[in-house]
């Protein structure tokens, strides 16, 4: 049969399964039908700079995807406000999501006029703006009534006040209230990193929006313990809390009694906190329905205390716990016991822990697939020890662990099927080591390998078919390497060859071999000589960001020719 | 309990087999009828055909096809009453040696008889195909006759704004 035959429904099953839109580019160029497919499928867009000089129309996009519900603005910086009054007046647009965080100032007047379409706008994140005041946050909240999700965290503080607008340039629980008192639906909300927020802005949350289930206070210095603790038990759906730095004595009796009343705790973040044995063993008998725990850099505490409370918390899916000191890899050895639920686990900075930890946790937790062990030693193998290969596993941070080729031998036989391995800033490893690598963990779709010095290649062998992503910068990679990337890898993705100051040939080759190459950056490659005339017609089609060895060798009018093309120039 | 969770069993694919031969069903109870088969039947009888004699036709349903679907769902049929594990890796083995034409039947039957686990896999399959490929190399796969820059369609200068703009709508 014809697949033209095939109804138009049949279709877009199965454009449905595509996981990312990044993929509809080709598709939308296959015909009609699948243009048209492709664009009701389309649900976010992120709008980025620079935009080309020439008019750009917006809403000519919002009318091509008339089922957009996520906005992302982040990288968009020039005439914010005429962007935002176009969704505000898209006939067509049924927006839930909108992201515009990174800004220098807030967009108040084009989110007010937004305000007054998209009042059914769900989720709103607002990271990272210069100069968000009690003022903007009223807006909001009048704007925004059906709000569940607002994220404000770590806005960047000038210490001259916005005098135009009248407007402190912080938030305080002025504009916590505007908040609480109008957006009655909040579910989650991250007031992490607003240094003026005090005790009241929790109370007030606590007692008005009764279906908050998650709250990250992070980095609030005026946020005390009597906060957290009232916010534990007047927040019955709270299911979870970040917060930094609180002391939990053991002689903090009500505090620690407030976290066994929280009967829907399902996640706890307690980073850089005095914990001691005592409330580890409050927390273990009360039986709370904890997944995740994050003790991130927390102090105070003892083996005992964690053995005890990971033995009654055995269905744990996460696990932090970095910059633990007293670890050992005999203590993961006999903790590994209770882990057996576990998927993800952080064990950075705890200095101890050798590449025994990282063995016996794939022998013991068949269900590990992300471990993150940055800044452990991984520079000797224990050959006595027996290997078990752990089939689940697909991610490894090791970054800073003074990996040697032949710790990596053993790590790949152990982990077959690798996804994403980081091994930056481990400079004995070789390009022997990887090329053996790539032989073990055909998977392997991510590779950081930048400021390894020890790598100079990715080796011969076969294609990498599934290679991806790979971050090379300020690596040994000279000419001979760069050949076996164009060879190797037809799928890339991403290619991060920054500070390779030894390459010296054209790299006209590596992208027209890699027909899906994306971004690419070659900042500070100064003696790479940079085809800017085969740039211009287009060796790679699907290339959308381009960082050359030095900004001012493209001129302005050959910048604007890629820009037209889709393919912006950036500084890096 | 287990069994009636199975999305399309084994003895009704039987039954679609009886029905493909022509052979006499009224002995067999409706209980077991997909609900597929049941309108179609329900339909043929409500037009006044005879009950001892109803045929089923299912379009693009070739011998060949068949036999993989009932290897698919005499396979699930199994593995649901034991454990779960075995069928990721049997159904990638299963769907990953097929050629296209064979992919989109399979596809085509896991749609019209509802049999939703051979249909996701089919699918997911299909979408995986596409994935890295240029529009030409996708059409020439799934036989694909068709230009959306046509110029039937699409003036040239609404076609050059589309060329202009797409790229960034994917950025």
């Amino acid at each position: 049969m014809s697949q033209q035959d095939l109804p138009e429904e049949c279709w877009e099953l199965i454009l449905n399964r595509i996981d990312h839109h990044s993929h509809f580019e080709s598709l939308s160029l296959v015909s009609k039908q699948f243009l048209s497919l492709t664009n009701q499928l389309r649900q976010s867009l992120a709008i980025v700079d620079p935009t080309p000089s020439t008019q750009f129309p917006i809403s000519d996009f919002l009318q091509r995807f008339p089922n957009l519900k996520v906005i992302d603005l982040t990288e968009c910086h020039n005439n914010l406000n005429i962007i935002l009054f176009e969704i505000a007046h898209s006939p067509v647009l049924r927006l839930e999501s909108l992201n515009i965080s990174n800004k220098i100032r807030f967009p108040l007047r084009g989110l007010v006029e937004s305000g007054l379409s998209i009042r059914n706008l769900r989720v709103l994140s607002c990271v990272n703006i210069s100069l968000l005041g009690d003022g903007d946050l009223i807006k909001i909240a009048r704007s925004f009534p059906m709000l569940e999700e607002l994220d404000i965290s770590y806005p960047e503080y000038c210490l001259s006040n916005d005098s135009t607008s009248g407007n402190e340039a912080y938030v305080t629980d002025v504009g916590v209230e505007a908040l609480w008192s109008n957006v009655r639906n909040l579910r989650k909300i991250n007031l992490s990193g607003n240094y003026f927020i005090t005790d009241g802005s929790l109370v007030g949350l606590s007692l008005n929006c009764v279906l908050l289930r998650e709250v990250a206070v992070k980095e609030c210095a005026l946020i005390t313990r009597d906060g957290i603790e009232f916010m534990l038990r007047n927040s019955p759906d709270l299911s979870v809390i970040s917060v930094r730095g609180i002391d939990i004595l053991p002689a903090s009796l009500r505090l620690i009694d407030s976290f066994t009343c929280a009967r829907a705790l399902s996640s706890l973040d307690l980073c850089g906190s005095a914990i001691s044995n005592d409330f580890l063993c409050a927390i273990a008998k009360a039986c709370i329905p904890l997944k995740r725990v994050s003790f991130d850099h927390c102090t105070n505490f003892t083996f005992p205390g964690i053995s005890f409370f990971l033995q009654v918390y055995q269905s744990l899916k996460y696990l932090a716990l970095v910059n633990v000191h007293f670890l050992t890899d005999q203590h993961i050895s006999d903790l590994s016991r209770y882990l057996s639920e576990l998927v993800a686990i952080k064990l950075n900075s705890c200095y101890k822990l050798t590449v025994t930890t990282l063995f016996t946790l794939a022998k013991n937790c068949s269900l590990l697939k992300d471990i993150k062990m940055e800044r452990t030693s991984m520079r000797q193998v224990d050959c006595s020890m027996q290997y078990a290969k752990n089939f689940k596993i697909r991610s490894l941070k090791a970054r800073y662990t003074q990996m040697t080729d032949e710790c990596l031998d053993k790590i790949a036989l152990v982990c077959p099927n690798l996804e994403k391995l980081d091994l930056r800033y481990c400079s004995s490893v070789t390009g022997g080591g990887i090329s053996e690598l790539l032989k073990s963990c055909p998977e392997i779709r991510h590779l950081m390998i930048s400021d390894c010095g020890g790598i100079k290649s990715l080796g011969t062998g076969e294609r990498l078919l599934k290679l991806e992503v790979l971050g090379a910068a300020r690596s040994g990679f000279n000419d001979e390497g760069l050949v076996t990337i164009g060879k190797r890898c037809c799928n890339l993705m991403e290619l991060d060859l920054q500070g390779c100051v030894a390459l010296t040939t054209t790299i006209k080759e590596v992208v027209s071999n890699c027909k899906r190459l994306r971004k690419i950056n070659l900042k500070g490659c100064s003696e790479v000589v940079f085809p800017i005339a085969d740039w211009m017609v287009s060796p790679s089609p699907s290339l959308k960001k381009v960082i050359p060895p030095c900004y001012d060798m493209i001129s302005v009018n050959q910048r604007e020719l890629l820009l037209r093309h889709g393919r912006p120039v950036c500084q890096g | 309990m287990e069994k009636q969770q199975t999305p399309f069993g084994f003895h009704k694919l039987i039954f679609i087999l009886l029905i493909l031969l022509s052979v006499s069903m009224s002995a067999l109870g409706r209980d077991i009828l997909s609900d597929i088969i049941e309108l179609k039947i329900e339909s043929h009888i409500a037009s006044g055909g005879n009950f001892d004699s109803v045929t089923v036709e299912l379009p693009n349903l070739t011998g060949k096809t068949l036999a993989k679907v009932i290897e698919y769902c005499k396979k699930h049929e199994e593995s649901s009453e034991k454990t779960g594990e075995l069928s990721e890796k049997w159904d990638g083995e299963f769907i990953g040696g097929v050629e296209v034409g064979m992919l989109m039947d399979l596809f085509l039957a896991g749609y019209e008889l509802k049999i939703k686990g051979l249909n996701d896999l089919a699918a997911s399959r299909i979408g995986g195909m596409m994935l890295g490929k240029t529009p030409e190399e996708i059409r020439v796969i799934f036989d694909i006759k068709e230009d959306p820059l046509c110029k039937k369609s699409k003036s040239p200068k609404e076609g050059e704004r589309f060329a202009r703009d797409n790229p960034w709508a994917f950025q």
